[in-house]
């Protein structure tokens, strides 16, 4: 726990562009919070350049992740040089040292970084004085345990948010932050009308590639959707990706029936930078779940997000309101090993081109507001059988939420919402943590007495609409009764006991909860409310009454 | 064939029979050559291609310069290592010092210097005494290997290496690379016994920390321990086990 406000603090989220985006709402909070405090950032050489114009930060420490792996891994020859390098970086964070480091990287090489720089805080994995790996907030430490226990994270947390609740902020605004220099905007847009890109129609970005094989949009299929996209909604398209991925796009090119007039293919020719200038000009991005999807999502561009094989949308949606994500809701997803799936995949039939074209006209429709086409989309043949999820905002606690649009059409191009009400995270353990319980506890029992009537008055809607906010709350519960268990509060002998046993029950019920929304078992979702959920709330709610501080 | 060096290859062959196979039938070149000293006892010159010669022993007085090297050995060892054994006269000098129970490990470049040798030393006790090894123009790998499935890190961190700087001289290649091999257990036995948590860099061995390895053994004073490079090694390991 960190004693005073820090001074110089240190976020670790070295490597995949997408996930350091994921960290940029945190570091604007981190900022708000701490305004007169050194704030840096440690990541992969690669990405540096993008992030040093992000404001928020007064240091990147850039460091080439990917090649000293390689070197220690391959090449002995050169393991000297590498570990003089290893011994620079730990050196660089150790003079002066930093107060808070904040570990958003799960990979073992980054905690026993953490654990040597040596910082007086540190929240995120390091290694601890037993030399295990641990969890050192927490937050984190409930989330790994529920993802060891359910396989995944069953709060429906988008990690931007987790992000923001380990470090304990909550910025003014919640947007990915990836600036890109008028400048290279202006050359952007140039290049467009070089190409003779006018806006006639919609601008649509797609990304056929992606680094890791699983997450790879086919070609036959982008062609049918290249195709649609040119053809029937009259846009332009334009392809992205790495260099070596662009004989993916000339292979996409190849197949179309439309003119390649309407096709400009950038694969390979953009940096990161200008990467998202393009993207800024795109009406939708379609793509798999990729590190441009989050640029994407940075520069304000909606997306098409198909999502299948270990991809959770839950944790990885894009952030902010108005994506669609298609996801491949087979019971087995989101699965642990897709080069060894027994069913060939086939959560992989979101990738389908009907599935595709039928997803931009369901992305165009909800842009549009047209809920009443937007509930005939979801019904057509080329969407049934595939989840279907919109990014919105969760008005209690201004959390992404993913909306099921099978279950119903979020407010659409929605006015001032309640987030300006949020309820802002509290330190672990702090004066504030009980009353915080209380107000938890008493918006939860509201969810569930409404979930209840809507599903006796046969409005399964309302009724399952109401999940998503109970699994919020009770995530912020969980994180709240581990603040009881730390060794820095004075509490009455067996209350850090009982505390544990709680957030045992409560993973139980968590869990059935999950099963029954899962398998849309009504009576077990009702029996779960009603039967075990009161009782429950009723003994927690007892137990607080031990508490004094 | 006279009694003691009938003694000598009954003996090697009774109990170094793969090393009696490798000197049985090798032939003494021409540039190897016994000779007689005032001492009365004989040195071995050889004659190398470059046109030098070089005595592995002493032309006066080989016994005398044999106890003279054996007496330079450093005091506390468990485990002797012997690189290059010549006509034994320092091997034989040695012994007399080392408790009965520590092994000895002999290595010697080229049969046919130990052909000659067992012609003219009396090495029967010497093949008798327990624990003594005997490996002629081994690699350097099987000699290491050898180390390490027969005697444990508190060994190991306790050896020490007689070299026969003459030997050396006439086989630099092999001499260096059994030596570097023999010393780098001893020094990561010996790092081993002061830091436990190296045993998982040393005892994998990963290509890239025996490199770092020897070269901060080339750097850092002996005894000052490891500090910050353990710190840099746990980095190093971590590393390379990660995934991308």
């Amino acid at each position: 726990m960190t004693h005073g406000k820090p001074k110089r603090i240190l976020v670790i989220r070295t490597h995949r562009m997408g996930d350091i985006l994921q960290v940029t709402p945190m570091i604007r909070g981190l900022r708000e919070k701490y305004p007169n405090s050194h704030l840096a950032l440690l990541v992969e050489e690669a990405f540096a350049e993008v992030l040093q114009r992000n404001p928020d930060l007064d240091e990147v420490i850039a460091f080439p992740r990917v090649r000293l792996a390689g070197v220690i891994r391959s090449d002995a020859r050169l393991s000297w040089a590498a570990y003089r390098e290893l011994r620079d970086l730990l050196h660089r964070l150790r003079t002066p040292r930093f107060d808070l480091i904040i570990n958003r990287q799960f990979t073992d090489f980054e905690a026993v970084l953490t654990s040597l720089a040596g910082a007086a805080a540190v929240r995120g994995k390091t290694v601890g004085a037993d030399g295990r790996f641990r969890y050192a907030d927490p937050v984190t430490a409930r989330v790994v345990e529920q993802t060891r226990q359910f396989g995944r994270n069953p709060a429906l947390k988008n990690l931007v948010d987790l992000s923001m609740e380990v470090a304990g902020v909550s910025p003014s605004v919640r947007r990915l932050v990836f600036p890109v220099r008028p400048a290279v905007a202006a050359a952007c847009e140039k290049r467009l009308r070089d190409h003779e890109f006018v806006q006639s129609g919609p601008f649509y970005g797609i990304q056929p590639g992606a680094s890791r094989g699983f997450k790879k949009l086919g070609s036959g299929a982008l062609a049918a959707l290249v195709d649609h996209l040119a053809g029937k909604r009259g846009g332009r398209v334009l392809f992205f990706g790495t260099r070596s991925e662009r004989p993916l796009g000339e292979e996409i090119t190849g197949r179309l029936r439309v003119g390649r007039g309407a096709i400009l293919n950038l694969m390979g020719e953009t940096n990161l930078e200008e990467l998202g200038g393009f993207l800024a000009l795109c009406d939708l991005l379609i793509t798999g779940d990729t590190g441009t999807v989050h640029v994407a999502a940075a520069v304000g561009t909606r997306t098409l997000c198909a999502s299948y094989g270990m991809t959770y949308p839950y944790e990885t949606a894009p952030y902010g309101p108005g994506h669609v994500v298609l996801y491949g809701d087979l019971p087995c997803a989101p699965c642990d090993d897709p080069d060894r799936c027994a069913s060939d995949m086939a959560c992989r039939r979101v990738l389908a081109p009907e599935t595709l074209t039928a997803g931009v006209d369901l992305q165009a429709a909800l842009a549009a507001g047209d809920a009443r086409a937007a509930a005939r989309l979801r019904e057509a043949a080329p969407l049934r059988g595939v989840g279907l999820l919109h990014t919105g905002e969760s008005e209690i606690t201004g959390d992404l939420r993913l909306f099921d649009l099978r279950r119903e059409i979020p407010p659409l191009n929605p006015g001032p919402s309640a987030r300006t009400a949020h309820i802002p995270p509290i330190e672990p353990g702090s004066q504030d943590a009980l009353s915080r319980l209380r107000e938890l506890l008493g918006e939860i029992g509201r969810h569930v007495e409404t979930s209840l009537a809507g599903f006796a008055a046969g409005e399964k809607e309302t009724g399952f609409g109401e999940i998503v906010p109970i699994f919020d709350l009770w995530s912020q519960v969980m994180g709240e009764l581990g603040s009881f268990g730390e060794e820095e509060m004075d509490l009455p002998p067996g209350v850090p006991e009982r505390m544990s046993v709680f957030r045992t029950d409560l993973l139980r019920l968590l869990q059935g909860m999950e099963q029954a929304v899962t398998r849309m078992d009504l009576a077990a979702l009702q029996d779960i409310l009603s039967v075990e959920m009161g009782p429950l709330l009723a003994d927690l709610e007892e137990g607080l009454e031990w508490v004094s501080f | 064939m006279n009694p003691q060096t009938h003694r000598n290859v009954d003996v090697l062959k009774r109990l170094f029979p793969a090393i009696f196979e490798k000197v049985a039938d090798v032939p003494i070149p021409p540039s190897h050559r016994l000779v007689p000293t005032p001492a009365g006892v004989p040195t071995l010159r050889v004659s190398t291609p470059g046109g030098r010669e070089i005595h592995l022993h002493s032309p006066v007085d080989p016994r005398r310069e044999g106890e003279r090297i054996a007496a330079a050995l450093p005091g506390e060892h468990r485990l002797l290592v012997v690189l290059g054994c010549g006509l034994f006269y320092h091997v034989l000098a040695a012994l007399p010092a080392l408790p009965a129970a520590e092994p000895v490990l002999l290595v010697e470049a080229d049969p046919a210097v130990l052909c000659m040798a067992l012609s003219c030393t009396a090495l029967g006790g010497l093949f008798e005494r327990p624990g003594v090894a005997l490996f002629v123009g081994d690699a350097p790998e099987a000699i290491a290997d050898y180390l390490d499935r027969h005697h444990p890190a508190e060994i190991l961190s306790k050896l020490a290496v007689l070299r026969h700087l003459p030997a050396g001289e006439l086989s630099p290649d092999y001499y260096g690379a059994v030596y570097r091999e023999v010393i780098r257990r001893r020094d990561y036995a010996d790092c081993r016994m002061r830091d436990p948590e190296l045993a998982s860099f040393i005892n994998g061995c990963f290509p890239s920390a025996a490199v770092v390895f020897d070269e901060l053994l080339a750097r850092l004073p002996r005894g000052a321990g490891l500090g910050e490079a353990r710190e840099v090694l746990q980095l190093m390991d971590a590393l390379r086990q990660d995934g991308d």
